[in-house]
């Protein structure tokens, strides 16, 4: 069996039995998303297209692969479109939870699998764009060899005019002594939901640095399951949650210490306006073969308006004896009133202040992104929601505003 | 810039904490304000300020002769008044030379001259002795005490204003550094004539400084005025100056 299909079914077997809401805080607290009994792969129609020119023209990035509805296009020699995948073994519902929905519906329905495969010892810098305007199911594998660096942005837009959903699979593994950086951006317009599964595995002395970055789609449902398999291996996760209108935000991150000295960090950041609703479901486990490991889950929200709810869950379960260091905690606030008087102190009126507030919130979980082009996509599309409000706009991807983000944190270990 | 405080009152919470206080403060002029816990220092220099949980029942607070009571706290720092925080903010993910551009921007008239402002910047941190790294950190987060109280005098040498409110400038600063801001704030005075008014309940900083007038506050009232000598007062009787 190819590497890819035996991570992909490894996934799906996981999702499928995995009982995610078995908490019942997790049952209480859920954002259901509208999973098709089937789908169609419809064409790209013209509204993808254009959106790929604008977005391509906006960021001035250069994408190695550009997905729609349609197909895809890669010219990296490190990535492989599979049309017509094979679909793992089927499972059946083993229980009724939405992961195991999703993994079933995408296992049944992805047209095509994206393959990134990184060779021993190489270095690759790839940018992936899917644009889809209809129901998109996707599968993702990623192998990183040993002594390898791969780092990856994957963009999500969409052009969709009636409901659709958008679901990929990551099923990733990386070797021994690699370097990795996922950051995903997850900007669809309105019309559409996010039904996104991922599952990956670091290998021993390597590290993983996965930033995402929730913005766009009416309702997302995100788990991903990372375990820090090889000893020593390292897990940073960010996470921010930006929210307006009614959007809803359901996101799941499983972090596994599964090995001695490894290290599992989860920081969540959720800023959320007007009728805007998110549950943060961050949860550290600690095996029993972890002697001597560090984790930490961290979820903090920002309530700005009082009809936004922020729901931070985070939870951990340690059975070993012999950790450096596991925690966890949470914090749901308004904007600070003290806050807003020093830097209106400063000469800043209200509303600056706010915005330099919010956006301080959001850009605290943008250090771990190295390429600086990449963050100033992200704090421009950011700033662009808090200024205007609009879900899934792309603005003017400014160098001004880079800036913002500040070194990186000094971490705890 | 002069400002005048007339028959001042005023409540936080529904208690009176300031009750009926009178100063003036020239421009060029140098004022320390000392007293005993809860007498109402720090009450005083955020109602200067704005703060919104105070509410002045009577009294005013005039810049050049024109109220400022009506004014938001952002207009109130435009004319040229600066707090220097007692408990200055942590804000994670706020850089702080973003913060204090935005800060000097909102402050001008005219853009800010970047090359200027890191100078500035550059100048504070070796004048005030601070680590480097400062440019690169969030505004206040994971620095100690101290490092935070210079951080508030650094802002004020690159914001330049024309009226400075330190409210207790030496608190959480070892021997050496208290002398360093000192010599900082003295050199500031200097250069651009501000007028200050400094809260202190210590004498420890004034070793270095020259104040020409010494406010002693106890229970929201000026208890007693005076030179330098009430300073030295103080210290060899304590606040009860009156027994």
């Amino acid at each position: 069996m190819n590497f890819y299909d035996e991570e992909i079914e490894n996934a799906i077997k996981e999702f499928s039995f995995m009982q995610f809401d078995i908490k019942e805080l997790y049952k209480k607290y859920n954002v259901n998303i509208k999973i098709p009994d089937k789908h169609a792969d419809k064409s790209a129609d013209s509204s993808a297209k254009q959106l790929v020119e604008r977005i391509s023209e906006e960021s001035k990035l250069k994408f190695d692969l550009i997905v729609d509805n349609e197909g895809g296009f890669s010219n990296s020699r490190y990535i492989r479109i599979i049309e017509n995948t094979n679909h793992a073994k089927s499972y059946g519902k083993s229980d009724d939870t939405a992961e195991s929905k999703l993994s079933q519906y995408i296992n049944e329905n992805a047209c095509r699998t994206i393959v990134i495969d990184l060779p021993k010892g190489e270095t690759a810098k790839l940018n992936a764009l899917f644009v889809c305007s209809d129901d998109m199911a996707l599968k993702i594998a990623i192998n990183v060899s040993d002594n390898a660096s791969l780092c990856l942005f994957e963009w999500y837009a969409s052009s969709a005019k009636e409901n659709s959903i958008v679901s990929p699979l990551h099923a990733a593994k990386i070797g021994n002594r690699s370097d990795v950086e996922i950051d995903i951006l997850h900007n669809e317009n309105a019309k559409t939901s996010v039904g996104a599964l991922g599952r990956i595995t670091v290998g021993e002395g390597s590290v993983l640095k996965m930033n995402s970055i929730y913005n766009g789609a009416h309702a997302t449902k995100s788990t991903n399951i990372a375990t820090a398999a090889g000893k020593g291996s390292k897990l940073y996760a960010n996470e921010i949650v930006f929210g307006n209108s009614e959007q809803k935000f359901d996101v799941g991150t499983f972090l596994v210490n599964a090995s001695e000295n490894s290290t599992a960090i989860l920081r969540s950041g959720a800023a959320l306006k007007e009728n805007s609703f998110c549950v943060l479901k961050g949860f550290a486990k600690v095996e029993k073969t972890a002697v001597g490991s560090y984790s930490n889950v961290e979820e903090r929200g920002l309530v700005l308006d009082p009809g936004a709810s922020v729901q931070p869950l985070p939870d951990m379960s340690i059975d070993t004896k012999n950790v450096l260091f596991a925690s966890h905690s949470a914090s749901t606030s308004p904007l600070d009133k003290e806050s807003l008087f020093y830097l209106m102190s400063r000469g800043m009126d209200e509303d600056r202040a706010r915005h330099v507030f919010v956006a301080s919130f959001l850009s605290k979980y943008l250090t771990d992104i190295s390429n600086d082009v990449i963050k100033e996509i992200a704090i421009s599309i950011l700033l662009n929601k808090l200024n205007k409000n609009e879900i899934a706009d792309i603005p003017k991807i400014s160098t001004e505003n880079i800036w913002i983000v500040p070194a990186a944190n000094v971490r705890g270990k | 810039m002069q400002l005048d405080i007339k028959d001042l009152h005023v409540e936080a919470e529904d208690k009176e904490i300031i009750r009926g206080i009178n100063l003036s403060i020239k421009q060029g002029e140098f004022h320390v304000i000392m007293g005993p816990n809860g007498s109402g220092k720090t009450t005083l220099c955020k109602t200067i300020m704005g703060y919104p949980k105070l509410k002045v029942k009577s009294g005013d607070i005039r810049v050049d002769g024109s109220s400022i009571l009506k004014l938001p706290t952002d207009k109130r720092a435009k004319l040229g008044i600066f707090l220097e925080f007692q408990n200055p903010i942590e804000v994670e993910g706020l850089g702080f030379v973003n913060f204090l551009n935005t800060a000097k921007a909102a402050m001008s008239d005219t853009p800010v001259q970047f090359k200027e402002f890191m100078e500035d910047i550059k100048n504070s941190v070796k004048e005030l002795h601070m680590k480097e790294d400062i440019v690169g950190r969030s505004l206040n987060y994971g620095l100690s005490g101290g490092e935070k109280k210079k951080t508030e005098i650094l802002q004020m040498q690159v914001l330049k204003p024309k009226l400075v409110i330190l409210d207790e400038p030496d608190s959480g600063l070892d021997v050496d550094a208290v002398k360093v801001v000192a010599n900082a704030i003295t050199e500031f005075q200097k250069k651009t004539n501000a007028g200050i008014i400094l809260i202190t309940h210590y004498s420890r900083i004034l070793n270095y400084m020259n104040p020409q007038f010494v406010h002693v506050l106890h229970e929201g009232k000026i208890e007693k005025e005076g030179g330098r000598e009430l300073v030295e007062d103080i210290e060899k009787k304590g606040y009860r100056l009156s027994e």
